[in-house]
């Protein structure tokens, strides 16, 4: 009886300590972003909103997959439950030498096997083969190039004339040409243009090419169920497709530097008309400016 | 001119009783070293050529809508013409005393030297200090900044102000040397300057483009203009006592 | 075994040695083994006191850390308010010290230094001077990493991982990082030969393969996947220091612009390649995180459990297996780093198959309960708590294996919330059983077993408030490594559930007092025990308590297995390894 009451005692500690605690973590934090993101964003161990194509397959899979782990935690979980009260010393009870012959073991560990190579073979291989590898068609897409840097996301569109200008790094001037466009030479690089910002159109596959001017950096898109490592010295195609226009984030997934948090880029996917418009509105030349 | 040197202690020296001996004592090496009488120089930086090639374009704050009330504009931002004056005038123009100084020790300035990021960009865009001087850099803006020195002599001081503070600061010692890049590593477009001196002849040409350096003791001077993007000029200069001597500097970049 | 003989004989000639030789430069294993695991708890707190300030940040960002903020000095803070670089050198030596400092030094270096020889009846190490170097050696490397801290820029900061470029072109603290890993290697490689050597030598007549303790099986892995695993790091090592100090370009590409600055660096190099490298060490030392924690935990409730345990053999393959699958599953840590669909569906179908003998370890542990005899005492609390803790850390890990779910949560909160699973409830965990479990071995004391269950049931809960709220954190969205996740607007969603992970930690911070009064008040005032107060079978418990210089009086002789319990016809319920016959 002694052992029980102590252990009342303390989870009695335990609860007025957590309740110590409750009204100090409840503080709300001031949010430091101006422009209204759409979205809902999972509080309770749910995924963001997913407003991709493609996204609802990796959704699943997730899933799928927790539920898996649940049965088998919870399934363990009772019979480990029921021998630490079944099994517990006390007078007149012995422990048997001889070992149970556990057959239930191996049915399981072969279910567990079978079901991974479900999950694996069934959802994930066709999964990755189908938004990593099986790029759309290059004259369907919309095509943006993703240059990360130490800590802003640059966005390359090719204007008008659909080609991507030839970039130098000796060209990169941190203000006036972050991408190192080499706008003299090359007559493709003359209409395109540069933005921080990623607009994209809505009902139209994108392809995304990602590569970093510095250190590795990973471009997320949340809501799109898309992350690419951006690896300097290598171009890495990877494509979605938007069903929902709205302002969202993008995030950087891989430490790269002091202010990795703050690299955060919006991406307003738009109906074709206003991305033309917008991009119209880019790609004018400059005004001459009077002081 | 010696009291205005004085006036700007505002350190461990400014206070109330050390101002009352600190006053007469530099009063006199003032006077010994820099004569009774002083001269100054003052001048326009002048642009000749195509303007029209020098545009500004908008920021794309919307990287961070906290850059919202941005006045800055990208593009050849750097180089600012006065165009509606005639001949068009320059800001941003460094201009220095290079040679003529000797050996000679000056009265140190120890005020601190603001450089403010406010709307993702940098107040002043060049700044110009004496290597006595503290440099003390604030954030006025709801958003994180990274400020990065990419200097050759001093050290490559790479930090950030996470939160705003226009109060407090942070304090940077800087020894001399020629104008260097600042930029901030999270606002790609924010960039600025920062020139340290072994003397306090210096200037930046402002809004009309003028600048004017006082209290040079008489004598021949090399006087130095460096724009970041424009180059640099230079001017020899001769100085009596109580003289204001007039230097004006014309770029010419298309002349080459 | 003559040899042993050999050794012993020869410790009992040797003249009575001074104190510093006795305590500080000593070769005997036992010393060593305390050492070892004094120095690694005192960098388990420092690693865990530095998280416990990062969580300051992460729950109120920008505001001044309360009472030590002002100790952080000018390059971590700003007027006690935690910077961005503070966060990130923080992060790293977080990472560092409790993977390298910490967790493997207590439970490879102390409690296998320490236990296995006694459990194999040695009387030493077989290279008692190589063992003292290698505790010095990662002294020296520890002191490095700390002595970082003061270097201009403040400690290495790009993450425990120290990714290329980025740790190429950090700040001079990355630089004392690589230095303090050599030494920390090459600490590791010096035991992990002498473990290796010492298991195979020097066992006590009798003790086969098949009747060794499951902990001295999970120690002979261990220090397999060391000896393999880090040479490729100790490599990478110094690759990465000439791309810092010579300008080579192994893991630089052309092209580098860096704040606006082309870099010098030419010739092609592969940040990729710095990953391949890391990850080939560091994905089996995640196994050498919890594999001796694993066999830690055999040992304890076989005891507890008054049973055998339940497919030793088949646990002991699966332990070589695991062993050796863990050197082919690296690449599942790379899997958005740009693979194709063959060699992503090959490192995933390589994690599913190691998944396999961890299933089977952890069940062969749970049926081990079913109709034994379960004591509950406070190392038994830990080692059963172990279970479904390392449950949830194993599980969590299958959605990270899949390549395709893997897209959205590689490198969120849920990889945190999973390997910290593993390792902390998990092996630290595993490593408090051991310390309440051999304590009375090392001091002829037990801990005071009240202490030790208000340390169990408060640090039980509150590691879970830590952990749990990390996947929720993950499956939102939230990157690791944020030092201001309220930038993000699926951050400041779930900002509510960051604060009370942080509350959690601090409460975790004080649930550790009692066990910090239990551990030095017990050296005196803990009861005194017999040689063997938890009645078991192995022969570290044939020793006197605490075992002499040379460690056993009469040479071991071995007539069973190692978890003889409950044996039908005898008179006491266990039967000790090292007895010919039962008492009667």
């Amino acid at each position: 009886m002694q052992v029980k009451k102590s252990w009342i005692l303390l989870a009695v500690i335990a609860a007025a300590l957590v309740a110590s605690a409750a009204p100090a973590w409840a503080q709300a934090v001031a949010p430091k972003t101006t422009v209204p993101i759409d979205g809902e964003y999972g509080r309770f161990f749910s995924l963001p909103t997913d407003v991709s194509k493609n996204g609802h397959r990796i959704d699943n899979l997730i899933h799928w997959t927790h539920a898996f782990m649940a049965v088998l935690f919870v399934g363990w979980g009772i019979f480990f439950v029921y021998c630490l009260m079944r099994f517990r010393q006390r007078p007149g009870h012995q422990a048997h030498y001889e070992l149970v012959h556990a057959k239930p073991s191996k049915y399981l560990e072969v279910a567990v096997l079978i079901v991974e190579i479900v999950l694996l073979a069934g959802f994930s291989v066709p999964i990755w083969a189908s938004v990593k590898n099986d790029l759309p068609p290059a004259d369907k897409a919309f095509r943006v190039r993703v240059v990360a840097e130490q800590f802003a996301w640059n966005f390359h569109y090719p204007g008008p004339d659909g080609q991507f200008g030839r970039t130098d790094p000796k060209l990169v001037d941190t203000a006036t040409n972050p991408l190192g466009l080499d706008r003299e030479g090359d007559p493709h690089a003359k209409d395109d243009i540069f933005a921080l910002e990623l607009h994209i159109p809505v009902n139209q596959p994108v392809i995304c090419d990602i590569s970093s001017k510095d250190v590795i950096h990973s471009f997320f898109l949340p809501v799109m169920r898309v992350k690419q490592d951006a690896l300097p010295g290598m171009r890495i195609p990877v494509w979605f497709e938007a069903v929902q226009t709205g302002t969202y984030e993008v995030a950087c997934a891989q430490l790269c530097g002091n202010n990795h948090y703050s690299m955060r880029a919006l991406m307003y996917i738009q109906p074709a008309t206003d991305l033309e418009a917008w991009l119209r509105e880019k790609g004018k030349p400059p005004e001459e400016f009077v002081e | 001119m010696r009291f205005s040197v004085y006036s700007r202690n505002v350190g461990f020296f400014g206070r109330p009783v050390w101002r009352a001996i600190g006053g007469c004592v530099l009063g006199l090496v003032v006077r010994t070293a820099a004569a009774e009488d002083t001269a100054s120089i003052k001048g326009k930086a002048l642009f000749k050529g195509e303007s029209a090639k020098y545009v500004r374009h908008e920021v794309p704050t919307d990287k961070d809508p906290n850059c919202k009330k941005s006045k800055a504009k990208i593009g050849e931002y750097a180089v600012i013409l006065n165009k509606k004056d005639d001949p068009i005038t320059i800001r941003n123009v460094l201009v220095s005393v290079k040679e003529g100084l000797g050996d000679k020790k000056f009265p140190p300035l120890t005020d601190p030297v603001k450089l403010t990021q406010f709307g993702c960009e940098y107040d002043p865009h060049v700044v110009a200090m004496m290597s006595t001087q503290p440099l003390k850099v604030f954030n006025g803006d709801d958003t994180n900044h990274n400020i990065h020195l990419l200097p050759a002599k001093n050290s490559q001081e790479n930090f950030s102000q996470p939160v705003k503070d226009l109060e407090k600061g942070r304090e940077l010692k800087l020894v001399a040397e020629p104008p260097f890049f600042v930029k901030c590593e999270v606002h790609p477009w924010m960039g600025c300057y920062i020139a340290v001196f072994d003397h306090p002849f210096f200037a930046v040409t402002g809004e009309e483009g003028t600048y004017e350096i006082k209290g040079l003791p008489p004598g021949k001077y090399v006087l130095e203009a460096w724009h970041e993007k424009l180059g640099t000029m230079t001017a020899n200069v001769e100085v009596t006592s109580g003289e204001t001597k007039e230097t004006d500097f014309t770029f010419e970049p298309d002349k080459k | 075994m003559t040899e042993a003989h050999h050794h012993h004989d020869d410790h009992h000639h040797h003249p009575e040695l001074g104190w510093w030789r006795k305590y500080v430069f000593s070769t005997d294993h036992k010393v060593i083994g305390v050492q070892y695991t004094v120095t690694a708890l005192l960098f388990l707190l420092f690693g865990f006191t530095l998280v416990m300030i990062m969580r300051w940040q992460l729950a109120y960002p920008g505001k001044p850390i309360p009472l030590i903020g002002g100790l952080l000095g000018k390059t971590l803070a700003n007027d006690g308010t935690l910077l961005p670089e503070g966060y990130n050198a923080l992060g790293a030596m977080h990472g560092t010290i409790m993977v390298f400092l910490g967790i493997v030094p207590l439970i490879v270096g102390g409690f296998g230094n320490y236990v296995m020889p006694l459990q194999i009846g040695a009387p030493d190490m077989a290279f008692p001077k190589l063992n003292m170097a290698s505790y010095w050696v990662y002294f020296c490397g520890g002191m490095v990493m700390l002595l970082s801290f003061f270097a201009p820029g403040g400690a290495a900061n790009s993450g425990w991982t120290s990714y290329a470029p980025l740790s190429v072109v950090a700040t001079q603290g990355q630089t004392w990082w690589l230095f303090g890993m050599v030494l920390l290697i090459t600490s590791s490689l010096l035991g992990s030969i002498n473990f290796i050597v010492t298991i195979i030598q020097l066992r006590a007549k009798g003790l086969d393969f098949f009747k060794l303790p499951f902990f001295v099986w999970s120690q002979f892995v261990t220090a397999f996947l060391l000896l393999l695993a880090f040479p490729p790091l100790e490599a990478a090592g110094a690759l990465q220091l000439m791309d810092r100090l010579a300008g080579t370009s192994f893991f630089m590409p052309e092209g580098l612009v860096v704040s606006g600055i082309v870099q010098p660096y030419t010739g092609g190099g592969s940040p990729l390649l710095w990953q391949h490298l890391f990850w080939f060490l560091a994905h089996p030392e995640v196994y050498v995180l919890i594999l001796p924690a694993m066999g830690m935990v055999a040992e304890v409730i076989a005891n507890n459990t008054r049973k055998p345990l339940w497919g030793y053999r088949l646990m002991v393959y699966s332990v070589i297996f695991l062993g050796f699958m863990s050197f082919i599953v690296w690449a599942h840590h790379m899997f958005i780093t740009g693979m194709g669909t063959r060699i992503s569906a090959f490192f995933a179908t390589t994690t599913m198959i190691i998944s396999i003998p961890s299933v089977i370890i952890l069940t062969a542990l749970v049926i081990s309960l079913y109709r034994s005899s379960i004591r509950y005492n406070v190392p038994m609390l830990f080692a059963l708590a172990f279970l479904p803790m390392f449950a949830i850390g194993g599980l969590t890990g299958l959605p990270l294996g899949l390549p395709a779910a893997d897209i959205q949560l590689h490198d969120t909160y849920y990889v945190i919330g999973h390997f910290h699973y593993v390792v902390a409830p998990g092996t630290i965990f595993a490593a408090f059983a051991g310390i309440y479990h051999w304590y009375p071995k090392v001091t002829g004391r037990t801990m005071n077993p009240a202490l030790g269950k208000i340390h169990f049931v408060l640090s039980f809960i509150f590691i879970n408030v830590v952990f749990m709220p990390m996947f929720f954190q993950g499956m939102a969205g939230v990157s690791r490594r944020l030092f201001d996740q309220t930038f993000y607007q699926h951050g400041l969603d779930v900002q509510g559930w960051t604060q009370l992970s942080s509350w959690g930690a601090w409460m975790l911070g004080l649930s550790q007092v009692p066990f910090i009064m239990n551990f030095f008040m017990s050296l005196r005032a803990g009861r005194k025990v017999s040689d063997n107060p938890w009645e078991a079978t192995t022969l570290e418990w044939a020793a006197p308590s605490p075992p002499p210089h040379g460690n056993f009086a009469t040479v071991p002789v071995v007539y069973r297995g190692p978890y003889e319990y409950s044996v039908p016809g005898q008179k006491k319920d266990f039967f000790p390894q090292h007895l010919a016959k039962a008492e009667a």
